[in-house]
């Protein structure tokens, strides 16, 4: 453990910055690009914030007495990184670090949206006939690495001091990737409190924060803020949507009926034989996380941590732990503390459970004359010994629409190269990179233009009689 | 201790949505080729979104002398197309209320059977023209769509331009307020089409955003060229 390092709050001024496109819209205020920053954006305020709430909060990681946990905060977080002023220097907004590229994911259509969670709460079979993607199947040692990841950024809040507490860990907030292994990404982090000691929170009073609903702790009262204890409720609920692959809708249960028993049906495999003891540490902390009778008795992300090292050791998955950490930086955990189970509202039985129900496809044009004829097909990338999707209805697809589909998904990645290019080159500090895609773009449209002539001669030629 | 069971197989409840739109004659041209530029759009917004496609369920059905689902009830993310729609013949109300009481009805159960819980369906009405059916014929198709005892009745959202009549909109949409909306006066097809098929994603959208709430809540779009069809007042 190290001394806290002086706090350290950068401020901007808006006028003074070039700001781009706007990228997103919402109730707080607006998002937009910053074209000589493109790692960071601006998220401007409808209404003018606590200036020093802010500056605490941009210099929370870099007081904290662990240098290795604000690390992992950099690394799975977008923590503001500096408070953005108007004229007057007021705080009208912040600078966050913008979700890297590969917290995103691209449909089959070619089109690209960022990776919430609500891909991977769903049967993986279901995403892959939707939009072509190949998702790891329930309880993998991949979903349980990315609700490891999680756990670790969760506990480096917790640690402080003082702790943090995110209080909206909801499906568009947590992004993730598997890219470089499992990882998260946890986004709007201004949402964020700092709490003293007793649990009390540091920010100013009648601050408003963000709960999604459907993501939300039942134990909060409506209208009230999310607690310290909420993360830790939001890491149970996201562990029972991530490793099972399915919706749970439990908190309108839990509210109306206070006492819920939630079967979680796990396909086999070794993860799932692991897992099937329901005194299990894992199953322990999920009924005691998602407990709303006592929130205080929700055990610490530290507990999390723990376990998911326990099961993924056991099912021989231990790369998983090593590569979480070489991404957030740090070791594995120190020894948590024992977790002894919640108020007993919460049960949780896991079980083998039968093959799920295939989606199927939709057919167009159902009575009593097509209106266009289908020709629907399934995803390139169902997830691996997946069943092929025998249900897909209509006829045998005819041929030229995938061949116009693949013309056409070529031709989007002929214009995103080129933007990119271009893009590239005018950016200060990518211009290597720019550099090394203007070569790609030359040889591509070097190819595309012999291969053009080469089909124009051949049209040409019979016409002409060569 | 009672207690509540939850299982993998549980999924969210689904909220409805059944497009009707009159492709009578009278929408050829301009109104039709708006519809089919916007449909496209409608699935990418809501099937490209898991969040969004995950609780919204769409069907659309086309009427004219006859009604057609030319889209059954369905997920939109997995629809790989829309279908493109033409117009033909006349503007039969009765056609439209009677095929959406049978379709309602049968996909409810065929959901159910599947497991799925439903909010209560919504129908988006749209149509350029007045009633082609007599009215004591249209008007029993409607009373048996939104019979009070069958439990599946759904909320009309109704929407009329051109040669629409008001009082008929406001009756298709039970006279209750801020579900019958009128183009403006001078509004043309051209500009208020488009802006109607975009409303409606944008309401579409946000209604699924209510559905996480528990508490599903049917949220009318905002259509600058259109206005909301007064209430009667009863003598």
């Amino acid at each position: 453990m190290t001394a806290p390092a002086p706090s350290v709050v950068r401020t901007v001024r808006i006028d003074e910055m070039r700001v781009g496109e706007l990228l997103a819209e919402g109730g707080e205020g607006k998002v937009f690009t910053l074209p000589l920053q493109p790692h960071l954006v601006l998220k401007s305020y409808r209404r003018p914030a606590s200036r020093s709430f802010l500056e605490d909060l941009v210099a929370w990681p870099s007081t904290t007495r662990r240098a290795d946990l604000a690390g992992r905060v950099g690394a799975a977080a977008a923590w503001p990184a500096a408070v953005a002023l108007d004229r007057d220097a007021n705080a009208a907004g912040l600078l966050m670090p913008r979700a890297p590229r590969r917290f995103a994911l691209r449909h089959r259509d070619g089109t690209t949206r960022l990776a919430s969670l609500s891909y991977l709460t769903a049967d993986p079979a279901h995403r892959a006939m939707a939009y072509g993607l190949s998702l790891p199947p329930d309880v993998s040692p991949e979903r349980l690495g990315l609700v490891y990841a999680l756990a670790r950024l969760l506990h480096a809040f917790e640690v402080g001091p003082p702790s943090v507490g995110h209080g909206d860990l909801s499906t568009k907030n947590v992004l993730w990737s598997l890219q470089r292994g499992p990882e998260i990404f946890v986004i709007d982090c201004d949402n964020c409190e700092r709490f003293g000691a007793g649990g009390l929170p540091l920010g100013g009073a009648g601050r408003r924060r963000a709960m999604t609903p459907n993501w939300d702790d039942p134990a909060v009262k409506g209208g009230a803020n999310p607690t310290l204890a909420s993360d830790r409720y939001s890491l149970a609920l996201i562990f029972l949507r991530v490793v099972g692959a399915a919706n749970f809708p439990i908190q309108a249960r839990q509210r109306q009926d206070g006492a819920i028993t939630v079967d979680f049906a796990m396909s086999p495999g070794p993860v799932a034989s692991a897992l099937l003891d329901p005194d299990a540490a894992i199953w322990r902390l999920c009924s005691a996380g998602l407990g709303v009778a006592r929130p205080e008795a929700r055990p610490p992300a530290s507990a999390w941590v723990a376990a998911l090292e326990g099961v993924l050791d056991a099912v021989g998955a231990s790369e998983v732990i090593r590569s979480v950490c070489a991404v957030q930086g740090g070791d594995r955990s120190e020894p948590a503390p024992p977790c002894h189970g919640g108020a007993g509202d919460v049960s949780i039985r896991p079980v083998l459970g039968p093959p799920r129900p295939r989606p199927r496809w939709t057919m167009v044009g159902a009575d009593p004359t097509p209106a266009m004829m289908p020709w629907h097909r399934p995803g390139p990338g169902l997830p691996p010994g997946s069943p092929p999707p025998a249900s897909v209805v209509g006829p045998a697809r005819p041929l030229l629409p995938e061949v116009l589909a693949y013309i056409r998904r070529g031709f989007q990645w002929w214009v995103e190269l080129h933007r990119h290019t271009a893009s590239a080159l005018m950016s200060t500090g990518r211009r290597a990179d720019g550099l090394r895609s203007l070569v790609l773009c030359a040889f591509v449209d070097l190819l595309a233009a012999i291969v053009g002539l080469f089909s124009v001669a051949m049209i040409v030629a019979p016409v002409m009689g060569i | 201790m009672t207690s509540a069971n939850v299982s993998v197989e549980e999924r969210y409840a689904v909220f409805p949505f059944y497009l009707c739109l009159d492709v009578s004659a009278s929408m050829a041209g301009g109104p039709i080729e708006s519809v089919n530029q916007q449909l496209p759009l409608l699935r990418a917004s809501v099937g490209e979104d898991p969040a969004i496609a995950e609780v919204i369920r769409l069907g659309i059905i086309t009427f004219s002398d006859v009604a057609h689902s030319v889209l059954p009830l369905c997920d939109l993310s997995l629809v790989e197309a829309v279908p493109e729609l033409s117009v033909q013949g006349r503007t039969s109300y009765a056609a439209a209320f009677d095929h959406l009481r049978s379709v309602i009805e049968s996909d409810y159960q065929k959901s159910r059977a599947g497991g799925d819980r439903w909010y209560r369906p919504a129908v988006l009405f749209i149509s350029d023209g007045r009633p082609t059916d007599e009215t004591d014929r249209w008007k029993a198709a409607h009373q048996r769509l939104t019979d009070p005892s069958w439990k599946r009745r759904p909320n009309i959202l109704s929407f009329g331009f051109g040669d629409a009549d008001p009082s008929v909109l406001s009756a298709v949409s039970e006279s209750k307020p801020n579900r019958a909306f009128i183009a403006v006066e001078g509004a043309e097809p051209s500009k208020v089409v488009p802006e109607l098929m975009s409303g409606l994603i944008q309401s579409i959208v946000s209604s699924s955003a209510s559905v996480y709430t528990g508490e599903a809540q049917l949220i009318p779009p905002e259509l600058p060229s259109m206005a909301a069809i007064p209430v009667d007042r009863l003598d």
